[in-house]
């Protein structure tokens, strides 16, 4: 795999950021709990894709998507319902609904799968954003390793709130016990259906943004240069951009 | 979580235009304008704009404050999806506290509000006295512990 480096930019970047992107890259290239390593790296190929997906595009467009349908434009060989996911969570979170999802599970992928698209998803367009934030072409995507999924589900997750099943919000012991570190917000626990979707998104926060214990003590800054404030103005504008009430 | 490190730190800034696009100032907040700016760009598909605030950002504020603006907003690109594929409510406790700052900015017509429901007038007395106030007490003490 080559390994990313961010040497050759423009600005001096932080190693904390290569490190954890090339951490993140080695994990994507390999066998997940419910996908191949193909098919995770088939997934990080269509979230570039459906930045160019005509169909996409003419949905973000119009009054409400659902009212315009049609193919996406695909460049791999992943089922149809797994391009419709990538493509619509990239391009048009905002206006995704229960009834949709709903909808993606009544074609046949499981609600392990979709948090493992999920989590593949976020961490990729994350890192791919870094890149374009940056002024620099994204990184070269790595090679997919052989292998099965390993098909773990963790035994005591619950059906709470949210649209798919989520661990409680305290685990005290058995092999998911290290994911938990004091109060966790929601957002993370949303991913916990796939454990090492989690595991992943704890690994690259802290470089990103704090690490989860630090997030509740307000006045902590994140290492670098922006105060607190500063950084939450930041995020704030982010989400309200993306139309996110979480 | 902005609102409680204002307070926290002692401060003041005005909340409001934090949600508008056209608003590219926040009373209170150094070098927002550079900030806020540069993320408009980075959300939308005007690479000339892309790359001016880019540079005014580092102009002002330095490379390195550019690349840690870079890190958050692609970081908070991830958790909004994440929420929004999810499904996930706001919590409670958050979601009463924020009850007149979501009005204020007008939060509350985003799409995915559908996914945290109001709770009933008397659990929200009781989240209000209770839970709202555990809440501070538990962000207090994080605070003061480090």
């Amino acid at each position: 795999m080559k390994e990313i480096s961010y040497d050759n930019a423009p600005w001096p970047v932080r190693e904390d950021f290569a490190a954890g992107h090339n951490r993140y890259w080695q994990r994507l290239a390999a066998p997940g709990n419910w996908l191949t390593g193909a098919e995770r790296v088939n997934v990080a190929r269509e979230i570039r894709q459906a930045q160019q997906c005509d169909l996409c595009r003419r949905r973000k467009e119009a009054l409400s998507p659902y009212q315009v349908n049609g193919p996406h434009d695909v460049v791999s060989d992943l089922p149809e319902v797994m391009i419709e996911v990538i493509h619509r969570v990239v391009t048009d979170s905002a206006r995704l609904t229960k009834s949709w999802f709903d909808g993606i599970m009544q074609q046949g992928l499981s609600e392990e799968q979709y948090v493992e698209i999920i989590g593949t998803l976020v961490s990729v367009f994350s890192i791919d954003e870094f890149c374009r934030g940056l002024g620099l072409p994204p990184n070269e995507l790595p090679e997919p390793q052989p292998g099965d999924p390993s098909h773990y589900r963790p035994a005591n997750v619950i059906r709470d709130r949210s649209w798919v099943s989520v661990l409680p919000p305290s685990v005290d012991s058995g092999p998911d016990a290290d994911l938990w570190e004091g109060r966790i917000g929601y957002v993370i626990r949303a991913l916990s259906l796939v454990p090492d979707e989690v595991r992943t998104l704890m690994d690259t926060l802290k470089a990103h943004y704090l690490n989860s214990a630090e997030i509740w003590n307000v006045t902590k800054s994140p290492q670098g240069t922006l105060t607190r404030t500063q950084t939450e103005v930041v995020a704030a504008r982010v989400s309200a951009l993306n139309g996110c009430f979480y | 979580m902005l609102r409680e490190s204002v307070k926290l730190s002692g401060g003041s800034i005005d909340f409001d235009g934090l949600t508008d696009p056209s608003c590219t100032e926040i009373r209170g907040v150094p070098n927002s304008h550079e900030l806020l700016q540069f993320t408009n760009a980075c959300l939308g598909d005007d690479a000339a704009a892309l790359a001016a605030t880019r540079q005014a950002l580092v102009d002002k504020m330095g490379s390195g404050a550019l690349v840690d603006t870079v890190g958050v907003i692609s970081n908070f690109q991830r958790m909004v999806r994440i929420a929004d594929a999810t499904g996930i409510p706001s919590d409670d406790a958050m979601l009463v506290m924020s009850e007149d700052l979501r009005e204020q900015l007008g939060i509350n017509r985003y799409v995915s509000a559908a996914n945290s429901e109001q709770p009933p007038f008397f659990q929200r007395l009781l989240l209000k006295f209770v839970a709202v106030r555990q809440f501070r007490k538990m962000i207090r003490e994080a605070s003061k512990a480090a």
